[in-house]
């Protein structure tokens, strides 16, 4: 939890022009937003311009920013989402949620997410600590239609409550919690055609 | 409800609770029908299972670590977009006043030096250039001897004022000897003629002041000619006047 006076007094710094008060800022959230950005796009590169973008478009509109209607961290989120919202429409891959059947993008070649999935060893433990099954479950999170995937991606990634994901999202609460559902839902039924188990 | 079962809860509300069932937000006996529900529709059971499921392999996926440059990078776009912003802010009113008549301009210029005869003037005209400086001595792989001091250019061009009013000068001094020269000459030239012309004349004024015949034409060219030819040999020459004084005598 942001201590939301210090952050106020950081901002407001920041805005006065002090360029240490901008470099607490990027080291303070940059990690999380690179998160964000790579669990959306899927890509390592993607993440680094967007994460980039992101701050070139925080530092210009710093000085909109105010305190008194939410937290930093909401407002960073926010500038963010829209951030990969635009993202999404300008590489047009806006797909719902396929099944394991089809191919990762340009391996058409490679297996299937679910061959790739049972051909990994069986204890489910294992391979959640494995970097493999790290990597297939990132690719199964990719699957997701854009809006099941930031619902997801904000609650169980970033651990933001129901109410800051409403205000991100610009959503009911219940919209969020509908989309979590479903979220999570999508992708357990996604990875477990392959195991034959979900839990 | 797809799951047809005794428990008070229905499809809706147990949707609307499983988030909150999921983080475990829930109270104890609202978990039990919900649990309850679960065991018995066919629909809800395998979503509370998959949901629990989803959650978990969610959780598995660690942070990813950001590239090391990351935050270099960030500060450097940041820092160069609002200098490169200033830099835009000043440049565009210049460029966009510029821009409005310069274009055309330019336009025309680069258009005329296209043409190929452009061109070979330039070339020919540089050729003449280089030959010319060649033929005065001026060596380029020299000119960094060159003096360029503010008192070394002015004393070179006191230098050069100098020696080009001695030269103009030393001019009209060898101009004003040769007239007086050739004046000299001249003079002499026309001395030695009219010493040569003298005898004859005064023979053909003997001849005439011979009289003896006709008084009245001796009268007439005395009065006429030999007063005029004095005068005018008076300022002709103070030696010719002598010679004619003499001649007078004689005749």
């Amino acid at each position: 939890m942001e201590d939301t006076q210090a952050v106020a007094s950081l901002v407001q710094r920041c805005v006065a022009g002090d360029a240490s008060a901008w470099e607490e800022i990027v080291h303070a959230y940059h990690r999380r937003i690179y998160n964000i950005c790579y669990r959306f796009a899927g890509s390592a590169e993607d993440a680094e311009d967007l994460t980039q973008e992101v701050f070139i478009k925080m530092y210009r509109t710093l000085n909109t920013y105010d305190g008194s209607r939410g937290a930093f961290m909401t407002w960073v989120t926010t500038v963010t989402r829209n951030l990969l919202v635009d993202h999404f429409r300008r590489r047009k891959h806006d797909r719902l949620t396929d099944s394991l059947e089809a191919t990762p993008p340009g391996e058409e070649s490679a297996p299937t997410l679910g061959e790739h999935l049972q051909d990994s060893a069986p204890s489910a433990e294992a391979q959640v600590r494995s970097q493999e099954t790290q990597r297939l479950v990132h690719q199964a999170l990719q699957k997701l239609s854009p809006e099941l995937r930031e619902a997801v991606i904000l609650r169980d990634l970033q651990d933001m409550d129901y109410k800051e994901i409403a205000q991100v999202l610009r959503v009911p609460e219940g919209t969020v919690k509908s989309r979590i559902n479903r979220g999570r839902t999508e992708l357990a039924r996604l990875l477990s055609r392959t195991y034959g188990q979900v839990t | 409800m797809n799951g047809k079962t005794h428990n008070p809860m229905r499809c809706a509300e147990f949707e609307a609770v499983l988030a909150d069932a999921i983080d475990a937000a829930i109270s104890q006996s609202v978990m039990e029908s919900l649990r309850a529900h679960a065991g018995a529709c066919a629909t809800c059971g395998p979503m509370f299972t998959a949901a629990q499921a989803g959650l978990r392999w969610l959780k598995s996926l660690e942070e990813v670590e950001p590239p090391r440059n990351l935050m270099r990078n960030i500060l450097i776009a940041t820092s160069g977009a609002h200098e490169a912003e200033e830099r835009i802010a000043i440049l565009r009113p210049w460029r966009e006043k510029a821009g409005g008549w310069l274009a055309p301009v330019v336009a025309s210029v680069y258009a005329t030096i296209r043409q190929p005869r452009v061109a070979l003037t330039f070339a020919m005209a540089f050729f003449s250039i280089s030959l010319l400086l060649s033929a005065v001595g001026v060596d380029f792989r020299d000119l960094r001897r060159l003096d360029l001091r503010p008192s070394a250019i002015q004393n070179d061009l006191f230098r050069g004022y100098h020696q080009t009013t001695a030269r103009v000068m030393r001019f009209y001094d060898n101009v004003r000897f040769f007239q007086k020269f050739e004046a000299q000459v001249r003079e002499l030239k026309n001395a030695a003629q009219s010493e040569q012309e003298q005898p004859d004349k005064s023979r053909d004024r003997q001849r005439k002041d011979d009289t003896s015949g006709s008084p009245d034409r001796r009268y007439e060219n005395y009065s006429r000619e030999e007063s005029s030819r004095v005068l005018a040999r008076r300022y002709a020459h103070p030696l010719k006047e002598h010679t004619l004084m003499l001649n007078r005598r004689t005749s």
